[in-house]
Formats: C-alpha cells, sequence, structure tokens
C-alpha cells in the first residue's frame, strides 16, 4: 500500500528543511527526496554561514522582504532547534562615501533600522585589523553568524521527530497528476502528494522537467573559499564585506560560529562542478588583502559552492503548467537569511494554514563534551566512556560525541556527515588523524562493514579492496 | 660505477672500479657496503616487509636475510597464502622460503 | 607530584622516559593510543634502529624494544588512551575513561610528533573526493587495517613515506602510475629511491605536480604537467592520468598545537630550545619529530634521551642555565638546534641542515674567530640532519654554525 502525503519537498536544503519542520509541526504529512546521501549537502553546506541584515537586496524584491523577515525569525529559530547563532554585525567597507550612503538608503528603504555610516575610527574598533586604505563603512548591527549546515539537519531531524519521512539517496523518477492527487515514484516507493515544492537548488530544472513544471533560465555562480585555523579567529570578531558590485557582495573576511575565519567567495559563470581553482584561490588571496591581510598559509581547507541564480531575484511562484506544484529556483544568496521566510511564504501560495504547534516535539539540541565545564565533563565520561575517548584531537572532539549524531533521529552513514554534525575532522589535520577510527565508530554503530562506510555519497567509499591473500582469495 | 648502497638509511655512495685483481670500493663507510656492491654487481637482494592475515587482522613480517631481487614477487605470492589463528613476534611463518635459505618472521604480534 | 611527565608514547617519548628513569626520576608517559610505539606501528618496513640498537628492525620491532625498555622501569607509569587536553608550566591536564585530571609534574617532555601535511596546505585544486589522501593515512589504510586505498595510484611528493608506499602498494600489486615531485630533486632518502622506485621501474617526475583533481564521489584521475623555475604550472605540459587514488607525501608538521605559548623557531616551525633541549617555557623541554623533523629514529631516540635525562635533572633543581649564548645557523646552513648555550666547559651536539648540496666541505662552529667544532663533509644534501660536536667552552659570544667556502 502506498502512502498518502499532503506535500512532497524534492531537495534537502536549508529552504527544504525548514519547510519539512514548519508543515510536519503545522500538522501535515510530508516526504522529502534526496539525492544525495545527507541533507545540506549542496549550496546549503558551501556558504558563507551569514544571516544578512538585508541592506543588500534591492528593494522591493522577494530577496529584500524574504531576507528581513527571515533575520528577524533567526533567533528564535535557533533557540528553538538549540543551534548556535551569533550577533556579530557586519561592516561594508571602502574608500567610496558615495557608495557607502547609497548603501545606506537602500538598507533604509528595506525596512532595516540599526544600520549607521562610520569613518575609519568607528571601524576599527569594530574590525582593529582593517587594511590601511579603508575610510569609511556601513555598520549593520542585525547580521549573525551560523552554522548552515548544522541547522539544515537540525531542522531535518525536527521536521522527522514530528513525522515528516526523509528518502536519501533517493530521486522522483516519475509524477502523474490523478485527480487532485500526485501519484509519485521514486527509486523503491510509490507515493501519492496532494501538493509539491522544487526546493532542488542547482538541480531545479532537471526535478522541473520529470515534474513538467517550468524550467527558467539557471545561472550557474562558483564561490571558492579559504577556511583559516582557529589559530587565526582573532583576525576580525565582526564580517567584512567589500563596496559590493554587479558581480555579487564580494569577497568577505568573517568569523565562523565554530572559531575559525572564512575568507571568500569569488563569483565566477560555471558549471555545476565545486572544484577549487588556482585562479579563483589566487583571487580570494587578492581581493581579500583590499579589507584585510590575511596569513592564506594558515587555510586548513579551500572548498567551493555553487550558487544557483535566476536573473534579478528569487524565483519563488505556482506553476502555472502543473497545478499543486511550487516552484522554488534560484535561492541564491541571501538564500540562508531567507529560509524562514521563504518557507513561510510557500504556505501562503500552496493555501497551507502556518501554525507550527508550540507543543510539537523538539530535538535534543546538539552539544560537544569539550565545551562544558570541567565537573560536567567529569560526570559525563563516568556515565559513559565513550566521552573518555578523543578521537578527533585537532577539535578534541570525543567517541562520545561522535555517537551522539549517530543516534540522532536522521541516520548518519558517512564521514563527512559526522563531520558537519559535531566536527571531527574538521580541524587542520583534515581528518588525517582521525578519519579511520571515525569510519570504524560509524561501522560498528550502524552495524555495517568498515568497508560500506562512505566519505559522503555513494561512490565515496573508503577502500577499494581488502589486500591480497589469506581467506580473502 | 657508482652504486647507492641500502644497507641502512646513511646511503653510501659507493664507487667500484673494475681492476686486475676484481672489483674495487670506495666510498663506502662501513664492510657490509663492500658486501652489498658485490651482490649488487652479480645477484641483487632485497630484504622483504609485507603483511600476512590472521583471524585477528593483518599483521607484519619479514625476511630475515635479503633475498634474491628476482624472487620478491614469487616470495610475495606465497606470503599471500598465509592465514593463521594468530601470529606472535618472531615467529617464523615460511622457513626456507623458495629453497633460499631465508626465513619469513612476524615482526608485530597480534 | 611527579618528576617528569613525558607527553607522546612514540619513539621520541619512549627514549625520553627511559632516560628520564634512569636517572632516578619518577616518570609518567602519557599516549593517545592503546599501544606506545606511535607512528612506528604502521611503518612496517626495515631499515631502523642500526644506530640506536646496532641491529636493523622494522618499526613494530623497534617500537617493541623501546616497550620493553619502559617496562623495566619501575619509577614509569604509563597512560595509555588518554589525551592532554592542555599543558603549562608544572600541571597538565589529561582526559581518558576515567574523567578529566590535573597531574603535576616538576617537569615535562613534550614529544607530540608531527602530523603531514594536507591538501590544503599546499592548495591542491579541483574537486576534493574520496582516494586523495596522506601518506600516513594510506599506510595505516594497508598496514594496520589491510585495506587498499586504490588499484591505480598517483602520488605526490617524493618524500619517505611516499617512496616507502610506492613499494609497499607495488608489493600489494596496486599500480603505482606515477611519482610527481614539485622540485628537481627529491627530499627522501637516496636508497629509497633505489629500493622503493627504481627496483620496480615507477616513473619519477621531477618539476612535476598535479594541477587539478577530477572525479565527484571518488578520484577519477589528475591533470598534471611541469612547474616552471617559481613552481608555477606550465599549462602547455598539462596531461590527464587516470587514477582511482592521490597520495600525498609533501612533508610533515611539528604537531606544536598543544603547547600554543611555545617559542618556534621560524625554519622548522618547531620549538625554539636551548642546548637542554628546554623550550622558552621553564621546565618544559622538546624533542623528536616536534622539535624538528628528522629523517632517522635513531635520531629521534638519541636526541630524546637527552631531553629526558635534562628534564629528570631540571626536576631535581640541577640544571645550570647562566650565562646564555645565542647560536645561530650562519652562511649554507639552514637551521640549528639548539638556539642557545650556556657558557662553561663542555660540548654540546649540534644538529642542522644544510641550505644546499655541498661537496668536500667542512662545516665549522665559531665563536669570536674561535673554530669550537669543525666537521668535514665528503657529501652533504639538505635532506639529510647533520650533527656537530660543538666544545662551548672557548665560546664568550654567538656561536655561528657555517659551510666553509
Amino acid at each position: 500500500m502506498s502512502q498518502n502525503y499532503d506535500v512532497l519537498i524534492i531537495g534537502a536544503g536549508v529552504v527544504g528543511c525548514c519547510l519539512a519542520s514548519d508543515l510536519a509541526r503545522s500538522g501535515y504529512s510530508v516526504v522529502v527526496v534526496e539525492k544525495a546521501n545527507d541533507v545540506a549537502t549542496g549550496a546549503s553546506k558551501a556558504n558563507s554561514g551569514l544571516v544578512h541584515a538585508g541592506y543588500d537586496p534591492k528593494p522591493n524584491t522577494l530577496k529584500a522582504r524574504l531576507n528581513l523577515e527571515g533575520n528577524k525569525m533567526y533567533p528564535s529559530l535557533c533557540q528553538r532547534l538549540g543551534v548556535k547563532l551569533k550577533k556579530t554585525g557586519a561592516i561594508v567597507v571602502g574608500n567610496d562615501k558615495g557608495a557607502v550612503d547609497a548603501l545606506y538608503e537602500r538598507g533604509k528603504q528595506n525596512g532595516l533600522k540599526n544600520l549607521e555610516v562610520l569613518g575609519r575610527d568607528g571601524l576599527l574598533k569594530l574590525c582593529p585589523n582593517l587594511n590601511s586604505d579603508i575610510t569609511i563603512g556601513l555598520y549593520a548591527k542585525d547580521a549573525y553568524i551560523v552554522s548552515p549546515y548544522l541547522l539544515t539537519i537540525c531542522l531535518a531531524e525536527e521536521a522527522i521527530l514530528n513525522g515528516a519521512t526523509f528518502l536519501l539517496n533517493d530521486k522522483v523518477k516519475n509524477c502523474k497528476k490523478q485527480g487532485k492527487n500526485f501519484e509519485i515514484t521514486a527509486k523503491n516507493t510509490t507515493f501519492t502528494a496532494k501538493y509539491i515544492v522544487n526546493s532542488a537548488g542547482a538541480g531545479y530544472n532537471e526535478v522541473a522537467k520529470v515534474l513538467g513544471s517550468e524550467r527558467y533560465k539557471i545561472e550557474f555562480r562558483r564561490g571558492e573559499y579559504y577556511v583559516l585555523d582557529s589559530t587565526e579567529s582573532g583576525l576580525t570578531p565582526i564580517t567584512v564585506f567589500p563596496l559590493p558590485s554587479a558581480a555579487g557582495k564580494g569577497v568577505l573576511v568573517t568569523p565562523t560560529i565554530d572559531g575559525n575565519i572564512l575568507v571568500g567567495p569569488t563569483s565566477y559563470q560555471s558549471d555545476v562542478s565545486t572544484k577549487t581553482t588556482k585562479e579563483g584561490l589566487d583571487d580570494v588571496k587578492q581581493k581579500s588583502s583590499a579589507l584585510i591581510e590575511v596569513n592564506l598559509r594558515k587555510a586548513i581547507r579551500q572548498f567551493a559552492g555553487i550558487r544557483a541564480i535566476t536573473e534579478g531575484d528569487f524565483t519563488i511562484e505556482k506553476s502555472r503548467k502543473v497545478e499543486g506544484v511550487i516552484n522554488l529556483a534560484g535561492i541564491c544568496s541571501p538564500g540562508l537569511s531567507s529560509a524562514p521566510a521563504i518557507s513561510k511564504y510557500v504556505f501562503s501560495l500552496l493555501g497551507l494554514e502556518y501554525n507550527p504547534s508550540i507543543s510539537a516535539k523538539k530535538i535534543k539540541p546538539y552539544f560537544l563534551l569539550k565545551d562544558l565545564n570541567d565537573d560536567q565533563i567529569n560526570s559525563l565520561i563516568v556515565k559513559n566512556k565513550s566521552y573518555g575517548r578523543i578521537i578527533c584531537k585537532c577539535e578534541n572532539i570525543t567517541e562520545g560525541d561522535i555517537l551522539f549524531a549517530l543516534n540522532r533521529p536522521l541516520r548518519v552513514n558517512s564521514i563527512d556527515g559526522v563531520k558537519r554534525r559535531v566536527r571531527a575532522g574538521m580541524g587542520r589535520c583534515q581528518g588525517g588523524f582521525c578519519k579511520l577510527p571515525v569510519a570504524e565508530i560509524i561501522a560498528k554503530h550502524n552495524k555495517i562493514s568498515l568497508d560500506d562506510v562512505l566519505k559522503e555519497n555513494e561512490g565515496s567509499k573508503l577502500f577499494v579492496s581488502p589486500i591480497r591473500g589469506g581467506k580473502n582469495d | 660505477m657508482k652504486l647507492t648502497c641500502i644497507n641502512c638509511p646513511m646511503g653510501c655512495t659507493i664507487t667500484v672500479t673494475k681492476t686486475k685483481e676484481g672489483y674495487k670500493f670506495s666510498g663506502n663507510n662501513c664492510a657490509r657496503g663492500e658486501a652489498f656492491a658485490r651482490d649488487e654487481l652479480t645477484a641483487p637482494k632485497r630484504m622483504v616487509t609485507a603483511l600476512i592475515h590472521t583471524d585477528r587482522g593483518v599483521t607484519s613480517v619479514k625476511t630475515d636475510k635479503p633475498i634474491d631481487k628476482k624472487l620478491i614477487f614469487k616470495l610475495l605470492a606465497e606470503i599471500d597464502k598465509i592465514h593463521l589463528k594468530n601470529a606472535k613476534m618472531g615467529q617464523i611463518v615460511i622457513k626456507n622460503a623458495l629453497n633460499t635459505g631465508v626465513n619469513v618472521v612476524v615482526t608485530k604480534s597480534i | 607530584m611527579t618528576d617528569v611527565i613525558v607527553i607522546g608514547g612514540g619513539p621520541a617519548g619512549m627514549a625520553a622516559a627511559i632516560e628520564s628513569a634512569k636517572n632516578g626520576a619518577s616518570t609518567i608517559l602519557i599516549e593517545r593510543n592503546k599501544e606506545l610505539g606511535g607512528i612506528l606501528n604502521q611503518c612496517i618496513h626495515n631499515g631502523f634502529g642500526l644506530h640506536y640498537f646496532n641491529e636493523e628492525l622494522t618499526g613494530p620491532e623497534f617500537a617493541k624494544r623501546l616497550e620493553k625498555e619502559v617496562k623495566k622501569y619501575k619509577n614509569i607509569t604509563v597512560l595509555l588512551n588518554t589525551f592532554v587536553v592542555s599543558i603549562k608550566s608544572g600541571e597538565v591536564v589529561v582526559q581518558n575513561q576515567e574523567g578529566k585530571k590535573k597531574l603535576k609534574t616538576r617537569s615535562i617532555v613534550f614529544a607530540t610528533g608531527a602530523r603531514e601535511k594536507t591538501p590544503a596546505s599546499i592548495t591542491l585544486t579541483g574537486t576534493r573526493p574520496e582516494g586523495v589522501l596522506t601518506a600516513g593515512v594510506a599506510q595505516k589504510m594497508v598496514n594496520v587495517y589491510g585495506r587498499l586505498p586504490g588499484k591505480n595510484v598517483v602520488i605526490l611528493g617524493s618524500g619517505d613515506i611516499g617512496l616507502i608506499m610506492a613499494r609497499r602498494l607495488t608489493y600489494e600489486r596496486a599500480k603505482v602510475k606515477a611519482i610527481l615531485e614539485i622540485n628537481p630533486a627529491t627530499s627522501g632518502l637516496r636508497r629509497n629511491i633505489l629500493q622503493c622506485v627504481e627496483d620496480y621501474n615507477i616513473p619519477l617526475f621531477y618539476k612535476h605536480t598535479v594541477f587539478e583533481v577530477v572525479g565527484k564521489d571518488r578520484i577519477e584521475g589528475i591533470y598534471y604537467g611541469q612547474v616552471d623555475s617559481n613552481y608555477n604550472p606550465i599549462l602547455s605540459t598539462r596531461k590527464f592520468l587516470k587514477c582511482d587514488c592521490l597520495i600525498l607525501s609533501v612533508g610533515l608538521v611539528p604537531e606544536t598545537d598543544l603547547l600554543p605559548e611555545m617559542k618556534l623557531m621560524r625554519a622548522t616551525s618547531g620549538g625554539e630550545v636551548d642546548e637542554y633541549l628546554m623550550t622558552n617555557i621553564p621546565g618544559i623541554f622538546t624533542c623528536g619529530n616536534v622539535l624538528h623533523i628528522h629523517d632517522l629514529v635513531d635520531n629521534v631516540c638519541l636526541e630524546s634521551a637527552d631531553a629526558g635525562k635534562f628534564a629528570s635533572l631540571y626536576a631535581k633543581g640541577k640544571l645550570n642555565t647562566t650565562q646564555p649564548i645565542k647560536v645561530s645557523a650562519g652562511q649554507g646552513v639552514s637551521y640549528v638546534v639548539p638556539a642557545v648555550a650556556y657558557a662553561g666547559e663542555g660540548k654540546f651536539t649540534a644538529k642542522f641542515r644544510l641550505k644546499s648540496k655541498v661537496t668536500k666541505t667542512n662545516v665549522v662552529a665559531k665563536s669570536n674567530g674561535n673554530v669550537l667544532g669543525k666537521k668535514f663533509l665528503l657529501a652533504g644534501v639538505p635532506g639529510e640532519m647533520l650533527t656537530l660536536e660543538v666544545d662551548k667552552s672557548l665560546a664568550k659570544d654567538e656561536i655561528v654554525l657555517e659551510v666553509e667556502t
């Protein structure tokens, strides 16, 4: 017998997961189909981790409205999930007073309150390491930093706790409208849904093709970043942007919620590959030096993310071709900032009641042993010896922390999945020390062979074969 | 002719000259160097280290003497066949391997 | 209160603990793994011990020898599965299955070894799929886990671990398709080039590097090619090479992170020490790969035994640290350990590396025109750590180590 759902969401990024949780907590039945092996593996993983204040988008656009609205929703959202959110503020700096004033005006027009134009002295109080060329800037107090992937994971877990179903490594292969319902064929299951939301990010058009809904002209832009060692965390306590250009917000320098420094992104037209390039990284190096002198030899990782862009604005609308389908395309920056507001907006497009129950089930917040005080640490180790065994030496992550991540509502079977949840492998040795022990813990906990542990997606097994000989031959 | 001695990490460069009385060696810092160079000119030999399987996982073995370089892969094929319950450091797992007089010995207990 | 706490149970830590105990000091040896031996346990190849044990041993055998020695001493307490969380003068905070606790001590030997440079530290570009790993991780996969990281392998960098892995993987019948070395010469030992690379006809390309990693979930290949004298890629030489594994052997970095207060030496990224191997933090000594990267474990042990001895003397208040004299690297020398000696009678051993290859020349230690030590080098390369006995009795001023012209 096939399942009947109210809503099918395709794509488990931050928007898809936020919507799934909001729907589930409002009493709707939800299924989320995600082609990857985990949630938050696309743009929601590889971005700057910023909740923008909202001065940047062009006034009277969806971006402007949803950014501001989303920004206001963040403190309660993160409090509900127990996800760390830090109000660092942001400065946009340069030496063009006209441009700064224009940005200030735009912010006012977008409805922002806590905005201020500062001279060099004022800026230096916020960020003492600013480059000597910088004379003026805009200070937006209501900007936050957050872990975009941990937020997405927590939203997915909350959705599951409240009844949502997640189909990972799956895709919608066929979709037929039968009366008011869609009949959907996934890899191994069939089910029905009253509504479908296409939040597939970079895969939007691919999904639209299967659904028969509108396809848009989507441009992909690759953003390359450097992540710096936590030893560099003193570089800036606040997010520092250059003055924006047509290509976007530009190369920024920001602290991350986990104590690293992020430098990037570039904005190159590209395909969907998240590769890094020498040109791109050199570009980050050169552009960031206009803001702050950054020691890139302290980089512990480089990565790239893909932004899918539709011209001018987010494209969030009801499909005119297929009734009951909602199109979410081009959710680039400020997509993370807007996510909770986008979710709410989709409710209105679907004609559903946005009414998350206050008695909805709450997830247990993530925590790491190292963040507790010594008494708490000792009592936890006494109760659970796995907390006494440090697995990731760079980030001081224990076996207990990893088992905590493996015992959550959403199953985890990859090294990167563990890394996004509890930071094992996020440090300066990049998993050199802990990768194999983490794989062992996953294998033992999930009762699978070590040979079947994945780095990330299917096809990313760690080993190609056992060594020759013995009983294997 | 110059050879790099592989007996120890010093890696002496040994110069070999052919004289009427036979080969002459210079540049080596010890007698092992000369022996190595002699072998290298006639029948090169290597120490071989490898893994064997046990019920408790893999562990390491070595040849107790260098073995003819040409026989390395033959020897590895012999080592491949081994599967023990457990292994003790120093335990001989192949005696007189390939009739060379060389034994294969466990180097880590498991 | 303990006399000496040794942090790290690899060869350096064990050698230090043994010497400390020999001197009658109560000693605690802390190791994070379930067994002593550190990285030696995964180095199943031979070539260890000729200088320290006068016998050629494999890594696990060398480790076992030291461990047996450690166990002889009743005044050494070994803490396994124990992590050090923080260190300061006189105090080490550890965490294990019994909880988190403070250990008080009179002196500390910091012997945490090194970690491998990662793809990020050399800005390896392209995608980030599975199958790209450091040589040490590859070695652990094969030698400890009994599993292959790939069957068609490219190795980037010709450091010793990479060369050893080339042979190891060849023995496991994987194909090592190429070793790429960005420099015009190898940093590995000559013997390893011969017995790991040339013996098996593995192609080794100098002045070559990886331009781009290709592959989504698992590596599918690399673009590689030549670099110019500034190490910039020459794009016209770019070629594709199919592989299912890329192993990086691009160097080690001293693992100093637990001790951020320690003053580092620029050239080594390890601690700056005096002739007793004491760091800038009183009572904290350091040795082995966390002090400077060694080529031979035998030398690590000799150095670490000294650190253990001096730490135990410090614990007893018997170390004289008056009248410091600077020791520095002069012409042709890239660094010298120690950075400080103390005026007075006696000798100390300076360890150093050359800036470039030399033949038939002297290395001398001088102070105010006086020659304090001299050594003739038939041939010397930067890849090999060298030593020089320095007689400090004549030193009044800065001691400089240099290559004679």
